[in-house]
């Protein structure tokens, strides 16, 4: 297994057009790591540079402390799951996993000890002799997935796998994977653009945007301190709540006055330090949907209530997610756990957990506080 | 789940004009058949029966002891053979040239292939004539290889690089990251994939080859050289046609192609790429 470094890696296409824009990140030996985002920030374009299956226009990518720049796909000893499958349709199932041995001229015994224990790990076993188009969508990927792990590589690549499979089992491979990190010890490189995949899975996320990496951090790290405003709002299901506005000192204590509609809401010291300099300035808060709850009075002085409308309410069963308006046409969500749902339409009291609030520049979204 | 219902008169009327299309198609094949097993003295004879009263093998005797029949059979065969290894081998490389690589003139070569297709070969006789006198190929069996392979080609290109177009991408790099060169990437994965695509090109070529008179007899002058066609032509004369060897060779002509066909049928299936990828 083998560490992966790439260093200020840049891809450019014909016509100008630059889908990652020297992205510096370092991938540890054993490592589960996750690059996400949403559609088009490059995640997919850096992955296939590290499978050699695109041109890097500038920079480096190493992998065991090698620069691969110039070695062709297959002397990276990689491995790579598409999220088609992209299984060999004219072989087997045994045929398929088989193959890259093969070409590698591995002993006959060895192959098929091999195939046989991926088999086995991945419960495909009695499917050996089928083609792939008698398999389900779920075993065709477990194949893709078995073909990878014969080779035992440095490096295992996925591009999105999981993507196209229904909900449940999307939930079960995810957990497969994640065992079979356990299992093989391997460095792994994940790409989704689902965030669920990738708190769930990875020890490391790399969230991206427009070719650019916005944060390199463990998942809790990532929800509770996020660098900026896109990663706040990427990360997190459902997704942070955003209020525009200003900070107003009243009589030596700090207020957040929203924007639109005026609501106040009392800072409490522990922002002070950070927020001096923003006195009459613009910027966000951010506070996550489990951070406003409904409340009859306030339980807190780190509580700021607000009054609303409810526009619509989910239950999910273990918890109730709440949309609501307070006049203007923001819409925020709150998440509670609580056995009195309230109506749609009905104007009741919100309560922010000031504690838990996040700030953010109004120009380089930025983190301030948090 | 309620059975479809059918309506009677209008299956009776689908059914009867099937029936006299296959007729219409299925008669002049049997005419054949009959007049190649009628005497030679009954040849204009106007019965309608299939199998003649009298009903003789004389007319395919007479085609391999008296007549040179054999031999262009033979012709034929390594003609075609060589003109359908040719156009398979030719098209199926530069059909995934033209799907897969980018280069300078791929467009314009792209056109010009398809406009070469736009002019009848009548056309290009005369500069095609021109061409082998000068190349001396006039009267040799490599002057008619050249001639129908190029004829058929372009044809054949755009028909390869349509199919190697449906074939994913991604399977190509799974082979690559397996281990393939781009050469094994080529003959591991994608020729057997495009194997419906070489069977309608190969039988393309060959059939071009089997059936095609004009080219044939502005090339080839020695009789010993002539193709089917321009064997089946020779039983026609100034003082009268050899019907009954004119039909016993043209049932003869048919049969290779009739094997071809069934032997390559179940290559000529669709979505062998099926369950290779999610679509």
């Amino acid at each position: 297994m083998a560490n992966v470094q790439l260093t200020n890696v840049k891809k450019e296409y014909e016509g100008g057009v630059v889908a990652v824009k020297g992205v510096n990140i370092d991938i540890n030996d054993k490592e589960f790591v996750v690059f996400v985002g949403p559609s088009g920030c490059g995640k997919s374009t850096t992955l296939r540079m590290i499978a050699g299956l695109e041109d890097i226009s500038s920079g480096t990518i190493s992998i065991d402390g090698k620069i691969v720049n110039d070695i062709p796909p297959k002397d990276r000893d990689i491995a790579m799951v598409f999220q088609n499958y992209a299984l060999y349709p004219h072989m087997t199932v045994y045929e398929n996993m088989a193959f890259g041995l093969q070409l590698r001229k591995y002993p006959k015994e060895e192959i098929e000890q091999r195939v046989r224990n991926a088999a086995k790990i991945l419960s495909l076993e009695q499917y050996l002799e089928r083609k792939p188009k008698a398999l389900s969508g779920g075993q065709r990927q477990r194949v893709a997935v078995g073909r990878a792990i014969v080779r035992q590589p440095k490096v295992f690549l996925f591009d999105e796998p999981l993507s196209n499979l229904d909900a449940k089992l999307r939930v079960q491979m995810r957990t497969e994977i994640s065992k079979l990190h356990r299992t093989l010890e391997a460095t792994m490189v994940y790409v989704t653009h689902d965030q669920t995949e990738a708190m769930t899975m990875g020890d490391k996320i790399v969230v991206m945007k427009d070719g650019n990496v916005q944060q390199i951090a463990p998942p809790l790290t990532l929800y509770h301190t996020p660098e900026n405003k896109f990663v706040a709002g990427f990360i997190g299901s459902p997704a942070m709540n955003f209020l525009e506005g200003a900070i107003q000192n009243k009589n030596g204590k700090l207020y957040f006055i929203e924007k639109s509609l005026h609501n106040e809401f009392l800072l409490p010291e522990r922002y002070s330090t950070a927020l001096q300099s923003y006195n009459n300035k613009e910027l966000w808060m951010g506070i996550r949907p489990e951070h406003i709850s409904i409340t009859q009075e306030k339980s807190s002085k780190e509580i700021s209530t607000l009054k609303a409308n409810v526009e619509v309410v989910e239950p999910m069963g273990n918890e109730v997610f709440i949309y609501f308006t307070t006049g203007n046409s923001n819409q925020y969500i709150s998440r509670i756990i609580s056995s009195t749902i309230p109506k749609v339409g009905e104007n009741i009291e919100f309560g922010f957990d000031m504690m838990k609030i996040h700030f953010f520049d109004k120009e380089t979204e930025k983190t301030i506080v948090q | 789940m309620k059975k479809k219902s059918t309506n009677l008169p209008l299956l009776i009327i689908s059914y009867s004009i099937l029936i006299i299309f296959s007729i219409i198609a299925l008669y002049p094949t049997l005419q054949v058949v009959t007049i190649s097993l009628r005497p030679s003295n009954s040849l204009l004879s106007t019965s309608l029966e299939i199998i003649p009263a009298n009903a003789t093998v004389n007319s395919y005797k007479i085609l391999f002891t008296e007549k040179p029949f054999f031999k262009w059979f033979v012709n034929s065969l390594f003609i075609c053979g060589v003109v359908t290894i040719t156009g398979v081998a030719l098209a199926s490389t530069a059909g995934y040239a033209f799907s897969r690589y980018k280069f300078i003139g791929k467009k314009i070569g792209m056109l010009s292939l398809l406009v070469t297709q736009m002019f009848p070969p009548t056309m290009l006789l005369l500069p095609m004539y021109i061409m082998l006198v000068k190349l001396h190929l006039i009267n040799s069996y490599l002057g008619i290889i050249v001639m129908y392979s190029a004829t058929a080609m372009p044809f054949c290109i755009w028909q390869m690089k349509g199919y190697y177009d449906t074939i994913p991408m991604s399977l190509e790099e799974a082979a690559r990251i397996d281990g393939c060169s781009h050469f094994q990437v080529f003959f591991k994965i994608i020729l057997p994939l495009a194997s419906p695509a070489l069977v309608i090109t190969a039988l393309f070529s060959f059939m071009t080859a089997w059936t095609e008179y004009v080219v044939a007899a502005q090339v080839l002058q020695d009789t010993d050289l002539y193709t089917l066609p321009l064997g089946l032509k020779s039983f026609e004369s100034n003082m009268g046609t050899e019907w009954g060897l004119y039909g016993a060779a043209s049932v003869i002509v048919t049969i290779p192609v009739v094997i071809l066909f069934l032997s390559l049928s179940k290559w000529l299936v669709s979505g062998l790429t099926l369950g290779s990828v999610k679509g």
